[in-house]
């Protein structure tokens, strides 16, 4: 380092230490409250609006499971705080037995069936998985609360599982933009392989199936009227 | 030690004020805040305990300006004075650039300057840092005081305490009026910058 | 000891990928990576984010530190899990080697489990860089 890299140093600093510190242009109210612009942290504050722990939160789940979701809702809610393989394993194990649980109630089973999906693939992308797909699970686990809890007629459950079933696809599509019936989206939906875009309602009974392709045909209806609009 | 960002051309310089409890640490930064609010452009941080004594630390952060092509962001804080708190005080010792001892020139108070000071020396020495090389700046704050009729120690009685092997730059001053507030800042962000000055000539290429 | 760190720009490149990939595409806020003297080394945000980086590196580093003395006394090394939840937004903080901590700060959409999982693994990406 030369002399004058040193001098320059200085000089650089010197003017702007000068410049920030200048008197000029500064008006100052000596008497004003010195405190008044700080934000300050006041480790004594009280919270403004005491809040009680959201349900989820609750220990109720964990000391004495009684409804017949219970069990998955512990888990559910151990998988938000960390993923791991065991809670993983422990969520298809107890999704595996709800199955069986439901297998007449076919509204409910569809539910599960999106479970162990879902779980299926967590499971074996876990890191790499699609952001959504949580999110996804999280949702379903939401839905399949109400019907279970709500005393809903068959016509609300089967409304409520063609949603879900809706945005399961939406999901695969986000997930394997390229390649929608890929080899990895069988790999992780091993019970329900996807016959490409169009989904097999078959195995449905007949009345969901009646549902799904109602609901399906008054979406494209109310799409093409919003379609018809845009264009006016 | 100071983070130089290449990427951004950005160096970040801590400089922390030290001193005994009730000195006036934090009325020094809450002169400088104050008075060149519409210069420093970001809130002053500080931690309280509910009597107004500082619990964690007060931060005051600002850029200075470029020099030699980097932003010079330079970030003030404050430790708690009060003897209980060394561990705190030595979390915000960590990775400190330059320090700005304020002494309470309290006759009162000679004593807790001399012993602030030494837990200063040994504070640094646990992150290896020697107070003799470190940039350091005293400050001998109310000196306003003498003038209400308190009393208050002479400055050659205060270098003779703190500052006969130091010999460190020092100012009579007074956080309360602002007397000498912005001379001991300008003094001790110089030295530090001028410290670093070989770090930004590498950090530059 | 004390801290010294001086990264390159290519370091600090690789960084800002490291966090754009694993947590910024995951759709957390703001991301910001800080020593524990509270010096901001890279801060990357979803373009909606206008928080105070500095004062916030400040406050998180001396959290730290308070946290980690309080692990200390009751006997731990350190807590694993460093997580304030807000009504709105939530920070997590993950220790990165020795010296570094990276702050996350996301909304409610983002899973903690898997915001975990991420940062673990941007995490080990860093820790090879470093």
């Amino acid at each position: 380092m030369s002399n004058d890299d040193g001098n320059s140093i200085f000089d650089e600093l010197d003017s702007r230490l000068d410049d920030f510190f200048a008197d000029d242009e500064l008006s100052f109210d000596e008497s004003s409250d010195i405190h008044s612009d700080e934000m300050i942290i006041d480790s004594s504050d009280e919270p403004k609006v005491k809040k009680s722990f959201p349900d989820t939160q609750s220990a109720k789940f964990h000391k004495n499971p009684q409804g017949p979701l219970d069990t998955l809702k512990v888990i559910v809610l151990e998988m938000d705080w960390e993923l791991t393989d065991e809670n993983l394993n422990k969520y298809l194990e107890e999704i595996g037995r709800l199955k069986n649980q439901y297998k007449d109630d076919r509204a409910i089973y569809l539910f599960f069936k999106l479970h162990s999906s879902i779980g299926t693939y967590m499971l074996h992308k876990k890191v790499r998985a699609h952001p959504d797909a949580l999110k996804f699970l999280y949702q379903v686990f939401n839905s399949l609360e109400k019907v279970t809890t709500k005393n809903l007629s068959t016509f609300e459950k089967n409304k409520m599982i063609l949603k879900e079933v809706t945005n399961f696809k939406n999901l695969k599509a986000r997930m394997f933009p390229n390649s929608y019936s890929s080899v990895e989206v069988q790999s992780f939906v091993p019970e329900q392989p996807t016959a490409a875009v169009k989904p097999d309602f078959s195995s449905l009974p007949d009345d969901i199936q009646k549902e799904i392709n109602d609901y399906i045909e008054r979406e494209i209806a109310q799409k093409i009227e919003a379609l018809k609009k845009n264009f006016k | 030690m100071a983070l130089i960002n290449p990427k951004k051309k950005e160096v970040q310089v801590k400089i922390v004020y030290y001193g005994p409890g009730r000195g006036g640490k934090t009325t020094n930064l809450e002169y400088i805040n104050k008075k060149f609010k519409s210069r420093i452009k970001s809130e002053m941080v500080t931690v309280k305990t509910y009597n107004d004594r500082t619990l964690f630390f007060d931060f005051l952060p600002f850029d200075i300006g470029m020099i030699k092509g980097y932003t010079i962001k330079i970030q003030f804080y404050t430790v708690p004075g009060q003897v209980k708190y060394n561990a705190t005080r030595k979390l915000v010792l960590r990775g400190v650039d330059g320090i700005v001892f304020v002494a309470d020139s309290m006759t009162l108070r000679q004593e807790m300057n001399i012993r602030s000071l030494e837990n200063l020396r040994e504070n640094l020495a646990s992150f290896n840092k020697d107070l003799n090389s470190i940039p350091l700046v005293i400050q001998y704050n109310k000196r306003d005081l003498g003038k209400q009729g308190i009393p208050i120690l002479p400055i050659e009685s205060l270098e003779k305490d703190l500052n006969s092997t130091l010999k460190a730059s020092y100012f009579p001053a007074s956080a309360v009026t602002g007397e000498n507030v912005a001379a001991t800042m300008k003094k001790i962000i110089s030295l530090t910058v001028i410290s670093l000055k070989e770090k930004l000539d590498l950090g530059g290429k | 000891m004390d801290f010294t760190f001086d990264f390159n720009k290519s370091q600090l490149e690789s960084i800002e990928a490291i966090l754009e990939e694993e947590l910024i595409e995951l759709g957390v806020e703001c991301v910001v990576l800080i020593d524990l003297a509270g010096n901001v080394i890279v801060n990357l945000d979803n373009g909606r984010c206008e928080h105070d980086v500095y004062s916030l590196a400040a406050l998180a580093a001396a959290n730290f530190g308070a946290v980690s003395a309080m692990a200390n006394i009751i006997g731990e090394e350190e807590f694993s899990l460093l997580f304030h939840k807000g009504e709105n937004d939530s920070i997590h903080f993950s220790k990165i080697g020795t010296d570094l901590l990276l702050l996350t700060i996301f909304g409610k959409d983002v899973s903690l489990g898997f915001l975990r999982l991420k940062v673990t693994e941007a995490n080990n990406k860093i820790k090879e860089l470093v």
